[in-house]
């Protein structure tokens, strides 16, 4: 009961014209730092941080958690205009995305990520309202093990990514996890595959590989066009701007399971938008009776991971503010100016400022509400992209993609990793080798090596840990039935087509 | 005892801040942060950035820039490209001195001009609540016993403060510390909840990263690696040496320069660093992070750095990670 009068006192701090005024000035920002690549919400959050010295925390705290779900709005446009994902997690996006647009639906599938974005992030935030303090232990009980046995299960999606050839598939997954050992390994302290590159102690940058696998390769394939005189002819709209009425149907089964994966994934810490969103991705190709249209304008791989990611921003919430532990780098910056702030996030954060908890919670619904009615009328403009000429549009993606990539670290290396990957891209692309195995084994593999060894560490080197509580149990069997399932569906079907229903 | 050391190390700074004026900064000043944003090394430098705007202690404008990667390194080969500019300065931490030992860096330590210490944060070992270990006793029995049996989460690599805190404890109790088990989890919010989830013994960490934790009384502090007990929530915190085990660790954060800085540079820096940790808003912060008190100007900085190579490489050596 008083908790029902913290949540209802939340939407009068939230509602106050103020932090209303917040609440845009977050969204608004957060929707250009998403479409910018390389700038990311915890840049931009820490850029803030100057400007908000004499507000009222509250308010403050409403507008950086504005900028940080917003960014997720924006991340899908230039991922689907220009195959060059605004924000990490928008990379399964640029797949289906730029294929849609090809198609002259990019009108459908920018729609379908605000919309997507709109109704997941609302599903995140309830989720947030009502389990925010159930879940953390939730979140507690992953360790190690758990998490290597969550890294598994979403390692074997790869195979529903491989396309048709799978030594192919194994290549660009082999390349991925080869990638993903460069770099200082944090159980021995020692430098890999570092080849004196100071730069490369933390690793290869996934931005960088993915803005140059996706973006450079495809400006590679344009140039080839132009040279060789077999150019595609211009991306025209195609249809109407909006969702057909087919389009919305294929579209909101992925939104809702994608919104709930979102959340789920978000409230573990490490874990992330990204993975949320190629687990999203890869579950709807799953479920999907138009599996073979995945990575050739599949509106479900557009509207799923979209909505993943937006979701996993509420998710990522719940340790912030129950545990005081950010989950990524934009929720670590919160935590900071929480502490500039004098509020100490935790456990007692609840008790002490419900006026602040509530407050924060609750505008994330209004700006939600805000978002989508900023994004869908932009919708008009950024389909304009596509009219411009390709011989100013291509010079546009890479300085785009440079900017992107030099904003990280501030680093020339990453301008060269990004032509290096751009090359390797348009290869793959010849010889059909496809890039998502690439890019998932790159993302899971360094995570899944490290959560290995951590669990062999505090097990003593006993591979008992991985089967020793229910959740490494369940994810192993998940784990195998998912690698299992392809054999056995097309028997079940086989056997449906003679029989019943299978 | 500090206040007086403070105070001092003022009088000096006035002293020297008197040829001081032969050198000014004529373009923009530049803070670079060896981290991403987020986290404490970032959050110092911009309340300096803040400290210095607000109280004009630049006729400048300044700026932070973050520069990560290579545990520092990145930033530090940045700071060296502008050598003998008084400009450009860098937040620093004890990596400066690992990463000369270990051979991970490019710049060594001495190759960077020493501006001063801001603050100190002496390492913590955390239990969850209900955890045996009630005292630092517990912890060193456990170990003595089997140096295996307790799994410690060291963030965020070998080599790094948290790290040479659990083989400083050890190796006071007469524990080899090439025989911990020491689990290196990606950041301390990864490690504070295993901690909380019970896949870990032990966390060692800052003060500030598990003070939430200890003030909601789910985690319990057993021992401070500090010469002397910290105020704040940690008052009643006992710290190792006290318990009978010489470990002492603190992770300082300073302000360095490039290499080839003038005595007039310095002295500048000097001057407007005595009074940024002066200021109100600094001392709020320092309260608001559990971060103690501990100026050191820039003559003071290098006989610290120089002691701390000397500490570190033992500590590093017992480990076998020197190279």
């Amino acid at each position: 009961m008083e908790t029902l009068t913290h949540i209802l006192n939340g939407f009068t701090v939230a509602m106050q014209p103020i932090n209303l005024w917040y609440t845009f000035l977050g969204v608004f920002m957060g929707t250009i730092i998403g479409v910018l690549p390389g700038i990311g919400p915890s840049a931009g959050i820490a850029l803030l941080i100057p400007i908000t010295y004499g507000m009222n925390p509250t308010s403050a705290l409403i507008m950086m958690a504005g900028i940080y779900y917003g960014a997720k709005y924006g991340g899908s446009t230039t991922a689907i205009l220009i195959r060059t994902p605004g924000e990490a997690s928008s990379v399964m996006t640029s797949i289906d995305g730029y294929e849609m647009a090809k198609r002259g639906r990019a009108g459908a599938a920018l729609a379908v990520s605000a919309i997507g974005s709109f109704i997941a992030g609302t599903i995140g935030v309830v989720g947030l309202t009502l389990f925010a303090v159930p879940l953390t232990s939730v979140a507690l009980k992953f360790g190690p093990a758990e998490y290597f046995t969550l890294m598994l299960f979403a390692m074997t999606a790869v195979s529903t990514l491989t396309g048709k050839s799978p030594a192919k598939g194994v290549i660009a997954t082999i390349l991925g996890l080869m990638i993903a050992t460069i770099g200082i390994d944090l159980q021995s302290g020692q430098a890999r595959y570092t080849m004196g590159i100071p730069e490369f102690q933390d690793g290869v940058g996934f931005v960088v590989v993915v803005v140059g696998l996706f973006a450079m390769a495809e400006v590679l394939r344009g140039l080839e066009g132009i040279f060789c005189g077999t150019s595609a002819e211009a991306m025209k709209i195609k249809g109407k701007l909006w969702l057909t009425r087919e389009e919305w149907r294929r579209s909101i089964g992925p939104i809702w399971r994608g919104g709930v994966i979102g959340f789920i994934v978000g409230v573990l810490p490490g874990a992330g938008g990204t993975i949320a969103s190629i687990m999203s991705y890869t579950t709807e190709k799953r479920l999907s009776k138009h599996s073979e249209e995945f990575g050739h304008g599949a509106i479900e791989g557009v509207a799923g991971p979209e909505s993943a990611n937006n979701s996993d921003t509420a998710g990522a919430l719940v340790p912030l503010l129950t545990l005081g532990i950010p989950g990524g780098g934009a929720t670590a910056v919160m935590l900071g100016a929480f502490i500039m702030y004098g509020v100490q996030p935790g456990p007692l954060l609840f008790q002490n400022r419900p006026d602040l908890v509530w407050g924060l919670i609750n505008s994330m619904y209004i700006g939600n509400v805000m978002l989508v009615i900023l994004n869908l009328p932009l919708i008009g403009l950024f389909v304009r992209l596509l009219y411009i000429p390709q011989g100013i549009l291509y010079p546009m993606i890479v300085a785009i993609s440079a900017i992107g990539a030099y904003a990280i670290n501030g680093s020339v290396v990453d301008l060269w990793l990004i032509l290096i990957f751009g090359v390797i891209g348009y290869i793959f692309d010849k010889v059909d080798i496809p890039v998502a195995p690439l890019v998932l084994s790159l993302v899971l593999g360094g995570m899944m090596e490290q959560s290995f060894r951590q669990a062999m560490t505090i097990s003593g080197g006993d591979l008992k840990i991985f089967y020793g509580s229910g959740i490494t149990v369940t994810l192993l069997v998940m784990s195998l039935i998912s690698v299992l399932l392809p054999f056995i569906i097309p028997r079940l079907r086989s056997m449906g087509s003679k029989g019943d229903e299978s | 005892m500090r206040r007086i050391g403070t105070s001092l190390a003022l009088l000096c700074a006035a002293l020297l801040a008197a040829p001081a004026q032969a050198w000014q900064p004529e373009k923009p000043i530049e803070i670079v942060v060896p981290t991403t944003p987020g986290g404490g090394i970032d959050r110092s430098a911009r309340l300096l950035h803040k400290i210095i705007q607000e109280e004009k202690l630049a006729p400048v404008p300044v700026s932070v820039a973050n520069k990560p990667g290579a545990g520092g390194t990145v930033s530090l080969a940045y700071l060296n490209q502008n050598a003998g500019d008084g400009h450009v300065v860098a937040i620093n931490s004890p990596s400066l001195i690992a990463n000369d030992l270990n051979g991970r860096g490019t710049v060594r330590y001495r190759e960077v001009t020493p501006l001063a210490n801001l603050f100190s944060e002496y390492t913590v070992v955390a239990v969850r609540a209900d955890s045996p270990l009630k005292r630092g006793q517990d912890f060193i029995d456990r170990l003595r016993s089997d140096p295996q049996s307790l799994a410690v989460s060291t963030p965020t690599t070998l080599g790094s403060t948290n790290h040479l805190s659990f083989a400083l404890v050890a190796k006071a109790g007469g524990v080899d510390p090439r025989r911990l088990k020491a689990v290196v989890l990606g950041s301390g919010g990864d490690a504070v909840t295993a901690l909380l989830g019970g896949h870990i013994d032990a966390h060692t960490g800052t003060p500030s990263s598990v003070v939430r934790m200890v003030q909601a009384g789910q985690i319990r502090v057993i021992g401070i690696l500090a010469p002397k007990r910290i105020g704040g929530p940690y008052a009643d915190t006992p710290t190792w040496t006290e318990q009978g085990y010489r470990a002492v660790m603190d992770t300082w954060r300073g302000v360095i320069g490039p290499k080839g800085m003038t005595p007039a540079q310095i002295a500048w820096w000097d001057g407007v660093l005595a009074k940024a940790v002066t200021s109100a808003i600094w001392k709020q912060a320092l309260e608001q992070n559990t971060w103690e008190a501990n100026y050191l100007d820039s003559a003071q900085t290098r006989k610290l750095f120089d002691s701390e190579y000397a500490a570190y490489r033992t500590i590093l050596g017992d480990l076998g990670m020197i190279k």
